[in-house]
């Protein structure tokens, strides 16, 4: 090939990143490994005229492929929005239940306690805390939920997701009701896939949410006393980030492209996003499908049998339990029972995240609240 | 709740594990967790009648959903299997003419008749067409060794279905009778716990039926006896090590009486999804796109994926330092991509390849030694 070809032309890449022109970019540097495959392709140079002309027609065979499987795609997305459709009327009644817009009759063998009922009726609108509960009750969700968050949850009264289609990647949406900790009554997390049938993710953007003053739950005030002696009596206030399920709204971000990373950082970076993605996407698969399931507890069952086959997501289970004194009998059952569990969950996305949890953990998580 | 509901019976799982039955420990199991999980539901106690009533309907619409779910199930992998039937009739086109069953249409050029001629006679179809769209994909390429690939040019063929009981699925390799081993078909099964998720539960593959001193997952070391020893002759000691072949020996889980521990445990998880991962990566890519991945097409799409990475430019120029560096291409493509490396600084967000560094690292501590 020319050399022209070859070399790699820096000042088009200079003139796109000094605009900032992103599109550019990507088109730059798609022509430049478009030219670096094309000397991949030295299997066809290298070919007999009869072998090539076999290759031609793979190629041709190949081209019906593509065109069928663009068809499956199309199919399939048409089947996914009907389901989607479908299941539309179904949470549209659970919002409704949940949050007291519609009754539902009642049953006869409640009418021995209608005047209990009645008075708790008018404190008791809809089913309380059935978010915050069926989030917690999701061990990669309840992670993230500390226990300063759940005066904040309690007033989530829906989640929806919805597909995005330029660019591809879905939406999550948060609905809360008028609260004393921030003014947004919807929070919103999306993310941009760079592939439609790979987890690629491109980036997350939240919203950033409106804290009324000293509600800030992923921050945390210190307060540090003067030294003895000191000419200032006052303590020093400070600000310090802390963990929080609304962290979740400011994810990591990819830097920017001037800025340099190193390839530690970049694996730490990843890691995050990895990590963010899979509780959106438990959120989306697992929480908004099956809200009822993980509220009462049903749905731990499958998940349980599948995670308490892992030693490490015992420990990480531990961990979590230790925090609460109510949950002591819990703690000795599950120990008792990871003795006799010795098989490792093979492939559980959670058992391979724990590594990951562990080191993110401690580099890069904010101090505990 | 009543203690005897708290207690877990070891007695119970101590029978289901003497008998090995595998069947007999999963049940014991869901009912212990039936009874943690009950713990959860206190939540159900803890209600009000009207709250409780609520729930009793949420849980009514909840059904339905579940029943809607399953029905879009079945139609999903009802639409998957008609496109697997369409897909057939072009992969054995693919087959018929890459192994010569079939040939073209449109005679060779006139011009270079006898040549063509000629050459037509020894090659057939399209020589180790398989062997290059494997080693054009990153994660498939960094298995196969310089001595696999003697075996793999005899590969004619890879296909894959779906396994029901237990749900999963299985590839099949199939060979062309060659000088390594006897079997023409190699085949690897993965058996999964959930329709929806990777969650892998075992994978199996072939036993490989190697001619003598043929097999490709072991090499032969020869060590000269110490001097003054009685015994003249060079000791022979057969060790493992690196082959695309391992791949039909994967990871097992180990037995339920062996104790394993944690760090073992999670060496052994990373080795299955790593395994998993060439298995679907085959599944998934290869099998449907293997002209692109012989012509080198399809490597367009991966490269600009996996180069926004700069921990995988690492990976690739390992991989390349081990080429002859008389290559004079390889050379300009080194440089090439080491000048684009460069400029580019962004990390490839969830690749796949990108999460395994980590576990490339085990390939240190795990793999067998270099060949």
């Amino acid at each position: 090939m020319s050399n022209d070809k070859d070399s790699f032309n820096v000042s088009d890449l200079t003139a796109a990143l000094k605009d900032e022109d992103r599109a550019g970019l990507v088109n730059a540097l798609k022509n430049k490994l478009q030219n670096l495959a094309g000397q991949r392709s030295d299997v066809l140079e290298n070919l007999t005229p009869n072998v090539r002309k076999r290759v031609d027609a793979l190629r041709d065979i190949q081209s019906q492929h593509d065109e069928l499987e663009a068809k499956f795609r199309e199919e399939r997305a048409i089947l996914e929005a009907k389901y989607q459709t479908l299941y539309q009327p179904l949470y549209v009644k659970r919002y409704e239940i949940v949050n007291g817009t519609t009754e539902v009759e009642l049953a006869p063998e409640d009418d021995t306690k209608v005047d209990q009922g009645e008075e708790k009726t008018a404190e008791e609108k809809g089913v309380p805390s059935f978010w915050l509960t069926a989030l917690k009750n999701n061990d990669v969700i309840s992670e993230e939920v500390t226990e300063r968050d759940e005066g904040a949850l309690k007033y989530l009264k829906d989640i929806k997701w919805c597909k995005i289609e330029e660019p591809k990647g879905f939406k999550l949406e948060f609905f809360f009701d008028t609260n004393p900790y921030f003014k947004n009554t919807v929070l919103t997390k999306s993310y941009h896939m760079i592939d439609e049938d790979e987890p690629l993710l491109e980036k997350a953007m939240g919203t950033e949410i409106d804290w009324y003053p000293g509600k800030c739950l992923t921050q945390k005030i210190l307060k540090k006393k003067p030294k003895k002696g000191s000419k200032n009596t006052k303590p020093i206030t400070k600000l310090e980030d802390c963990e929080s399920f609304f962290n979740f709204f400011s994810p990591p971000e990819v830097p920017d492209e001037d800025e340099d990373i190193d390839e530690e950082r970049a694996e730490d970076l990843q890691n995050l996003m990895e990590q963010d993605y899979d509780i959106g996407s438990t959120i989306r698969e697992k929480i908004i499908p099956r809200a009822v399931s993980w509220f009462t507890g049903e749905a731990m069952e499958a998940e349980d049998f599948e995670i308490d086959d892992d030693e490490e997501d015992d420990i990480d289970e531990d961990e979590d339990e230790e925090d609460e004194e109510d949950e002591e009998d819990d703690d000795d059952e599950d120990e008792e029972e990871s003795k006799t569990k010795k098989k490792p969950s093979i492939g559980n996305k959670k058992g391979g995240r724990s590594q990951i949890v562990g080191e993110g953990k401690q580099d890069e998580r904010p101090p505990e609240c | 709740m009543s203690n005897d509901k708290d207690s877990f019976n070891v007695s119970d799982l101590t029978s289901a594990l003497k008998d090995e039955d595998r069947a007999g420990l999963v049940n014991a199991l869901k009912n212990k967790l039936q009874n943690l999980a009950g713990q959860h539901s206190d939540v159900l106690e803890n209600l009000t009648p009207k709250i409780r009533r609520r729930v009793e309907v949420l849980r009514e619409i909840q059904g339905k959903h579940d029943e809607i779910e399953t029905k879009f199930r079945e139609e999903r992998a009802a639409l998957e299997a008609k496109y697997q039937k369409l897909y057939q009739p072009l992969y054995n086109k693919r087959y018929e003419i890459v192994n010569g069953a079939t040939e073209v249409e449109g005679a060779p050029e006139d011009a270079k008749m006898d040549q063509g001629d000629e050459k037509t006679a020894e090659e057939k179809g399209v020589p180790s067409f398989w062997l290059t769209a494997l080693k054009n994909n990153d994660v498939i390429s960094e298995e196969i060794t310089e001595r696999d690939e003697g075996a793999l040019i005899y590969l004619k063929d890879i296909k894959w279905c779906k396994i029901e009981e237990p749900k999963g699925f299985k590839l099949e390799f199939f060979f062309d009778q060659n000088p390594y081993f006897k079997n023409t078909l190699l085949t690897k099964a993965y058996h999964m716990i959930d329709e929806d998720e990777p969650l892998l539960e075992k994978a199996i593959g072939t036993e490989i039926d190697w001619y003598p001193g043929k097999c490709l997952t072991q090499k032969i070391l020869k060590k000269k006896p110490k001097k003054g020893a009685k015994n003249a002759k060079p000791i022979t000691k057969t060790e493992d090590c690196e082959s695309f072949f391992n791949f039909f020996n994967p990871p097992q889980v180990p037995d339920d009486d062996e104790d394993i521990d944690e760090e073992r445990a999670e060496e052994l998880q990373n080795l299955m999804e790593q395994d998993y991962d060439i298995g679907s990566t085959i599944r998934e890519k290869i099998i449907p796109h293997a002209v692109s991945w012989f012509t080198g097409e399809a490597i367009e799409g991966e490269e600009f994926e996996i180069d926004n990475d700069d921990e995988d430019d690492i990976d690739e120029d390992e991989d390349e330092d081990e080429e002859d560096e008389d290559e004079d291409e390889e050379e300009d493509d080194e440089d090439e991509e080491e000048e684009v490396s460069k400029t580019k600084k962004k990390p490839s967000v969830l690749h796949k390849k990108g999460g395994r560094p980590q576990v490339t690292d085990d390939q240190q501590g795990e793999r067998p030694p270099e060949c």
